[in-house]
């Protein structure tokens, strides 16, 4: 009995001196922190506030409905993204022509902010749906596509010799060649990509559109109400976070199975 | 088998930046094999052995002259067996058998692989990647990929430079019995004169900038061993040739080391 005892004591002693007590307490400490800033000041939001705000916005239907419009744009711009990183990267470390031309482009288009696209579209296209599709396209896809560039750089030319010996078809060669070897680095690329993408659309929504995650930041901004700007944020935070550990990070873990089953030995 | 025709084949790499010079890998190359024949292609490190089978295989083109290879169908299967075997490291054994074949549905191509796996003691690791394998088996199951196609033509490169000496044993008497088993021509690198004259029927020696110094029949009877008297005399007149030719007499160091 008293072994048990002891044991249970050792047990609980262990987990309040592990890193993850000392994780959560740094989160509780950084709530509190918050919680006692907004009671300061009423232009600072209050976590139970911004909870609160959350909860209001859901009874009222409007959470559900403009976040489903961002994600569904984003479903779209991030497959186009997908599409065209790769392919443009992948041709820009296969040709060299290719890459000679689009070199200085991505590194322009790299460098230039992504409000800066948000400004344009809203000046362009006003509030169509224009440029919520295309601006997160032109600042996400440059990241890919200097990842992918770095990836077909460094494809594997024997394996590409054997491959052309063997006469394998063009589609398999891609499927079983071109894209494992590269894929370290279209996932490494393309979650940058996600999360450039992912606030490129929240401005776009915030100065050009009437639906969406950003829209209703804006909205809430707009009346001055800092619980409602705070509050779309945290959403806009609490998916792309999901989102890449749950989608991403696991695809990522994925293609690099055949990595971790040769570690066992 | 397949009929091999060398013909007048030259090859120059031209320079790639500024301070190189253009480099003749091969020179007015020519010979012709076919049949159910093991040639093998013997000469000093950087002779253009490897060029040569690159060029054979289309991997590479000459810069002039013509390799043709005609085999028993429309267009010739080609095997390779490289130094380094040349494996997918994502794919499983099996499907880096499947990887080359063209013909077949999947269960049918899965199916001949499977069979050539069993051919090298194999099978069991059918489903385990490569990296969970030793060289040898890495090579024996390049060995198999090459013949699963079943090839007219198989092309070689040094393919047991990278096994210890007790493993390449092995692996050329298993070799030699996989060749007898198939009716593949075979073209096989090597810079060692003692596994070129256990293995083949005729030695085409190489000299430095890629030109052919002698074209030497091994008429020797079969299964050999590397320790056979007939080997070994034979060894040693292909090492005088050598000597003739002014290269370093690979071989005569190997003779005992591979044993």
């Amino acid at each position: 009995m008293s072994t048990a005892t002891t044991t249970s004591r050792g047990s609980s002693w262990r987990w309040l001196t592990s890193d993850r007590a000392a994780r959560y307490t740094a989160r509780l400490l950084m709530l509190t922190l918050w919680q006692a800033a907004g009671l300061l000041s009423t232009r600072i939001p209050t976590p139970i506030g911004t909870i609160e705000f959350l909860i209001d916005e859901t009874m009222r239907g409007e959470l559900w409905v403009h976040l489903t419009w961002t994600l569904r744009r984003a479903v779209i711009a991030l497959s186009a993204v997908l599409v065209l990183g790769v392919a443009i990267g992948w041709a820009m470390g296969r040709w060299w022509r290719v890459g000679a031309y689009f070199r200085d482009v991505v590194t322009i288009m790299l460098a230039l902010p992504a409000f800066i696209w948000a400004l344009l579209a809203a000046m362009w296209w006003g509030f169509s749906e224009v440029g919520p599709f295309v601006v997160p396209v032109l600042a996400a896809t440059p990241m890919l596509v200097a990842s992918t560039f770095e990836g077909a750089k460094s494809l594997p030319k024997p394996l590409i010799e054997m491959s052309s010996a063997y006469r394998v078809p063009t589609g398999r060669f891609f499927g079983w060649l071109v894209l494992p070897a590269m894929a370290p680095y279209i996932f490494a690329g393309f979650r940058y990509a996600v999360l450039a993408g992912w606030g490129a659309l929240s401005l776009v929504e915030f100065f050009a559109s009437n639906w969406g995650a950003g829209y209703r930041a804006a909205f809430w901004y707009d009346a001055g109400n800092f619980d409602g700007l705070m509050g779309w944020g945290l959403i806009e935070i609490v998916v792309i976070l999901a989102v890449d550990r749950l989608v991403l990070e696991r695809l990522a873990r994925r293609s690099r199975r055949w990595q971790e089953g040769t570690e066992r030995w | 088998m397949a009929q091999l025709v060398a013909d007048h084949v030259n090859k120059v790499y031209e320079p790639t930046g500024r301070g190189q010079t253009a480099v003749q890998a091969i020179s007015d190359f020519g010979f012709e094999a076919s049949g159910h024949t093991f040639v093998c292609l013997v000469g000093p490190s950087g002779c253009g052995k490897s060029t040569f089978l690159n060029l054979v295989s289309g991997v590479e083109k000459p810069t002039s002259g013509s390799v043709t290879v005609t085999g028993e169908s429309k267009a010739a299967r080609i095997g390779y067996v490289f130094q380094d075997p040349r494996l997918l490291p994502w794919r499983t054994v099996l499907d880096n058998m499947v990887y080359v074949h063209d013909d077949g549905d999947r269960k049918t191509r899965r199916q001949r692989c499977m069979r050539f796996l069993e051919m090298v003691d194999l099978a069991h690791a059918a489903d385990m990647y490569p990296a969970q394998l030793s060289g040898g088996m890495r090579q024996r199951i390049g060995i198999a990929r090459a013949l699963s196609i079943e090839p007219d033509l198989l092309l070689m490169d040094e393919p047991f430079s990278h096994l210890d000496a007790i493993t390449a044993r092995s692996m050329r008497t298993e070799l030699q019995q996989l060749w007898q088993a198939s009716g593949a021509t075979v073209l096989f690198v090597t810079h060692d004169v003692n596994e070129a004259v256990q293995l083949s029927d005729r030695i085409l020696m190489m000299n430095k900038g890629g030109t052919l110094y002698a074209d030497i029949p091994i008429d020797l009877p079969r299964p050999r061993l590397q320790t056979d008297r007939d080997v070994v005399t034979q060894q040693a007149d292909v090492l005088a040739l050598f000597e003739q030719m002014g290269a370093e007499p690979v071989g005569a160091e190997t003779e005992g080391a591979n044993h």
